[in-house]
Formats: C-alpha cells, sequence, structure tokens
C-alpha cells in the first residue's frame, strides 16, 4: 500500500523533513517480508524557497514531487526513486547522486550531478559551469545549453546536451561519453570527436525517452577521450 | 597577526616537545589522599558535532589511520583491529567497500563500529551507506584526483580540496552538506597535510569542520622505515592550536605525527592535542622476528594463511599496547593531571587540557 508524505518547508526544515521521511521509511521496511524491494513511499514538497540541501540523503523513497525553487546541494546523495522539480536549482544539484531519475523542469546553477555514480538526472533548461564535474557512471540529459567545464575530470557515464556548450568542454576527461546537439565553444584537447553508431543512437533515445523528451539522435555528435580505453 | 608574536613567549617554550614535561604547580596539590579518593574517572578524548549533537567518546585519546594507509591484508586488518578492540582506538577505514584499495571489515568480526571514523577522499562521491555505523568522518585534504598523475608516496599526500569545490566558500555548505546526509549525528574532520598552518587550520574552522587531523608524519605501512615527514612537528602543532584560540572555536586537534613513546605522546597532548595517532609507535613496536605484513613471500603467506597463524603473527600488538597504555597513564599521574592509576592498565582516562 502506498503511503504519501507531505511536507511544507515553511513549517519545518529540510533536515528534519530527512530525520521524518528515514523513520517513516524504516518502519516500512521493518514490516515488509522483502527489504529489498523499495517501499511505496511518496513525497511531496511544498514551500520551497531556494532552501539548501533540500531532498539530500533522500533512500527508498518511490516518488518525490517538489513545487518551487531548491537551493544548494538540492537531492545531494539520492537514490532509489523518481523525482519531480518544478522549478530551477541551485549549485550542486544532484551531488552523489547514486540511482533514481530526478526531472527538473528549470534551468540548473553550476556543478549539476558532480561526482555522480549512478542514475539518471534530466534537466529541461539550461545549466551552468562545470555540469557533471568528475561523474563516476551517472547519466545526465540537459535539452537546452551547459556552460564552461562542461564534464570537468569525467570518469564515466553519459552527458547529453541539446543545446550549446561554453568553453572547455571535457576538460580533464578520462572516460564516459559527451554527445551534443550544438556547437560548444572549445573543446578540450582531452577529447576527440568519434563517428556515431546505431548503439550511441540507441543510447541518446532511451535517455531522452526516460526523461520524458521526444528527440531521436540523429543530430548529435559525439566526444569521448583520448585517454579511454576501448 | 598577535597571535604569531606570542609563539616565543618564555610560557610557550614550556610547551615545546623538547621541553620537560609540564606538571600542576605544587599550590594545586594540597591534600593528595582527599585528592585521590575523590577523583572522578573521565574519559580522555570526546569530539562533539557542531551542531550540538553529540559526537563519540573514546577512552583513550588515540586513534590509528594504518588501517587505510597501509596496505595491509584483509585478514591483518581485520587481525589488528581486533588486537586494538579492547583498548578503545579510533581507527579510519570503510567497512562495506568491495574495492581492494579501501579497508573491508565483516561486521562479524568483532571489531567496535563506534569508534569507526568514515573517509571521504577528494574524488569520492557522498555515500549514505558509508556513513552507517560509524563515529566520525574525516575528509581526506590530499591525494590526486583519480590518480591522474604518476603516483610516488609524496604525492599520495599533496595536499588538496575536494574537486567539485571551486570557490573557498563552498567548502562550507559541502561540509554542511555531508553533515545532514549523516543524520547530523557525526562529528565532520579534515585531515590536512600542513603547509601555512595558521592560514589553512583558519580556514577550515570557518568551514565548520569540528576537528582537524594535521598529517605532520604519516605511516604508509606497518614497518619502521614506510614513514614519511610531511612537517615539523612542534611549531605545527603551536601554530593550529593558536589558530583555534583565536578563532574562538572548539575545534579539536589531531596529530598523525612520529611518537615513538608515551611521553612523547603526552607532550603532545599537553601542548593541545586531543588525541595522537599510534601508527609510528605501532610500526616501531613489532620485532624484528615478527612474521612480515607485506612485501615479502611470508607475507603473501600470510595473506592466505589462517586467520589463527595471522593472529599469531600480530599477537605482539596486545603487549606493545598495554605498555603504552600503562606509559600514558604513569606520565598523566606524574604530572597531576589524574588522581588515580587505572584499574588493571588498560584503560587510560587521562585528563586533558583543553
Amino acid at each position: 500500500m502506498e503511503t504519501v508524505l507531505n511536507f511544507d518547508l515553511e513549517k519545518v526544515s529540510p533536515t528534519e523533513m530527512l530525520n521524518a521521511i528515514q523513520l517513516h521509511v524504516s518502519e516500512v521496511l521493518n514490516q515488509s517480508i522483502d527489504r529489498s524491494i523499495i517501499p511505496m513511499v511518496s513525497v511531496g514538497v511544498q514551500g520551497a524557497r531556494g532552501q539548501d540541501f533540500i531532498g539530500a540523503g533522500f533512500r527508498n523513497i518511490s516518488k518525490v514531487a517538489v513545487q518551487g525553487e531548491i537551493g544548494d546541494f538540492g537531492f545531494c546523495s539520492f537514490g532509489d526513486g523518481e523525482c519531480h522539480v518544478e522549478a530551477n536549482v541551485g549549485h550542486f544539484f544532484g551531488h552523489s547522486v547514486a540511482s533514481g531519475i530526478i526531472i527538473v523542469r528549470g534551468h540548473v546553477k553550476t556543478s549539476v550531478a558532480a561526482l555522480g555514480t549512478g542514475g539518471l538526472i534530466a534537466i529541461y533548461g539550461n545549466a551552468s559551469d562545470r555540469a557533471a564535474v568528475g561523474m563516476q557512471g551517472a547519466d545526465v540529459v540537459i535539452r537546452g545549453s551547459v556552460g564552461n567545464y562542461a564534464g570537468l575530470g569525467m570518469q564515466s557515464g553519459t552527458l547529453i546536451v541539446g543545446g550549446s556548450a561554453g568553453l572547455h568542454l571535457g576538460h580533464g576527461m578520462r572516460g564516459g561519453t559527451i554527445y551534443i546537439r550544438g556547437e560548444p565553444e572549445s573543446i578540450s584537447p582531452d577529447i576527440e570527436e568519434q563517428r556515431m553508431r546505431e548503439p550511441d543512437r540507441l543510447k541518446i533515445g532511451m535517455l531522452m525517452l526516460k526523461s520524458s523528451i521526444k528527440s531521436v539522435g540523429k543530430e548529435f555528435r559525439m566526444f569521448r577521450s583520448i585517454h579511454q580505453e576501448e | 597577526m598577535t597571535s604569531k608574536s606570542n609563539l616565543n613567549s618564555p610560557q610557550d617554550k614550556l610547551l615545546s616537545v623538547q621541553s620537560p614535561m609540564r606538571c600542576e604547580p605544587l599550590l594545586a596539590r594540597i591534600d593528595p589522599m582527599l585528592r585521590a579518593s575523590a577523583s572522578e574517572p573521565t574519559n580522555a578524548c570526546t569530539l562533539h558535532a557542531a551542531n550540538g549533537m553529540d559526537g563519540f567518546t573514546l577512552a583513550q585519546p588515540l586513534f590509528t589511520r594504518l588501517t587505510a594507509d597501509a596496505n595491509l591484508s584483509q585478514t591483518s586488518q581485520r587481525i589488528f583491529l581486533s588486537e586494538l578492540s579492547s583498548f578503545g582506538i579510533a581507527w579510519l577505514g570503510n567497512v562495506f567497500e568491495s574495492n581492494d584499495s579501501k579497508l573491508q571489515v565483516p561486521s562479524e568480526c568483532g571489531v567496535s563500529e563506534m569508534h569507526r571514523i568514515s573517509p571521504l577522499q577528494i574524488d569520492d562521491s557522498i555515500e549514505v551507506e558509508s556513513f552507517q555505523n560509524t563515529a566520525a568522518i574525516e575528509l581526506q585534504m590530499v591525494g590526486l584526483p583519480f590518480q591522474t598523475l604518476a603516483n610516488s608516496r609524496r604525492a599520495r599526500w599533496t595536499a588538496n580540496l575536494p574537486i567539485d569545490i571551486s570557490k573557498f566558500e563552498q567548502l562550507g555548505k559541502r561540509v554542511e552538506v555531508v553533515r545532514v546526509v549523516s543524520g547530523g549525528k557525526c562529528p565532520v574532520g579534515a585531515a590536512i597535510c600542513p603547509g601555512a598552518v595558521y592560514e589553512d587550520v583558519r580556514f577550515l574552522i570557518d568551514s565548520g569542520f569540528d576537528f582537524i587531523t594535521l598529517l605532520v608524519d604519516v605511516q604508509y605501512e606497518m614497518s619502521q622505515s614506510c614513514s614519511l615527514r610531511l612537517a615539523p612537528l612542534e611549531p605545527t602543532l603551536e601554530q593550529s592550536i593558536q589558530a583555534v584560540q583565536d578563532s574562538g572555536a572548539k575545534t579539536k586537534i589531531l596529530v598523525s605525527a612520529n611518537l615513538l613513546d608515551g611521553l612523547q605522546m603526552f607532550r603532545c597532548l599537553q601542548m593541545g592535542a586531543t588525541a595522537i595517532s599510534i601508527d609510528a609507535f605501532i610500526a616501531n613496536s613489532k620485532p624484528a622476528n615478527a612474521v612480515p605484513i607485506k612485501d615479502t613471500f611470508g607475507s603473501v603467506l600470510s595473506a592466505y594463511a589462517p586467520a589463527a597463524a595471522v593472529a599469531a603473527s600480530l599477537a605482539w600488538i596486545k603487549p606493545a599496547m598495554t605498555q603504552l597504555v600503562e606509559d600514558l597513564d604513569d606520565c598523566a599521574i606524574y604530572a597531576g593531571l589524574l588522581r588515580n592509576s587505572s584499574c588493571n592498565g588498560s584503560r587510560i582516562r587521562t585528563a586533558v587540557r583543553n
């Protein structure tokens, strides 16, 4: 049976919200027979006005819906569920994301999905500098454009950019793939363009489908690290 | 800056590691019989989280980094921690990672996780699972990101900030998010290689760290020769304590240094350190005829040997630690900081002056 928890961030802090959710989830998990199944817990968050750390540490939640803007380090270390954010988000959004899907309908500031190890983050707006910095396995889809140093130090994972990119695309990149539809202002010598193949188009199409974005991967270019081993 | 001008005063000279032990004045030693009977055992080392939550308390002001820095086999790590567990010593390491470079200690090995300090490297993602059952979290402000450059013994200890930080003011929020994700109960600290000690410590205090570990000397293997000196101990500790005092914060200073006996450790505590590492002591206490842990054919055997054989090869740790604890106990009694000798010599209760 699905339980729904609603929070008004004008009355509780993000930390209090996290503690309440963790308490509820642990109770649900204790009652369940199979603890590996994610409990059907939905969280609704209202009153978000740019507070920091909203959604940080959320685990074992099936659905999260946030109305309003999120500040820095939103949904840090998020895992396991599906999350929808209806407005803009701050710096370090989705930092260390581990699994699940996060969809943001607004713009995002710097360092989205930094150090992310898994899961998918879809941004319907633009992203600022250092998108996917140090990413280690997560997938990021940005429908708009990205700023400078996108894919900085990326180790693995996928960055899909529907618009253009700023300076130094893929600087220090050691692994992973960047797909971009527009034109980057400059490309780092650490990456090189490679020919798109059918699996790449399928991958873009699948990630776009999961992100609820209509696109087929035909107009994209693909960049990979020159240090990457096949 | 007033702080640095005060360092050369005669009073500060007394705090020198090279100077004799500083004892309580006679005026504070009136009526020793009454003082001995009235004394209560105190815990040696307590780290509090900055948000007011209780941190963790150690019976001894001691910790070890060998469990993270030395490349011990899993069996050796488990036995080593089992040997230390009865002394209540904090240890740095992870419990669940399957990666070979990280510590793997199964929960059934009898090691108390309440004394575990969870390390967070500069290129590590913030994982909720790694913070479960941990007493504290320590950001390692050293190392090279993803080992992109040629690795060497010293390069491993290069001072660096986390790779995702692009502005100094972001570090404070990163510390705070670690605190939030871990449930707010753990103290969050930083391990640094001292460079510009005073400025670095002030910066870390302003960023909200609860404790700072100064890596003055590091022991990268459990062997006498495998030690690196990264900074001089005495001025480093003096400047860091001065920085804490000037900031008015309650940040604790932990020291990893080449301290070989109880007296040297006790002097360090008297200078203002809250806890000190036993790594150099452990490495230097290993008997010459002990089975090697690594790098030899014997060590290869020990990696695959039954646990009982490895335990026998590490049997020297417990007597050595007992001797160290008694040594520290003696120093505390002599200095007048401890009234009663501890019951069986296995638990020191050093009243550290803060």
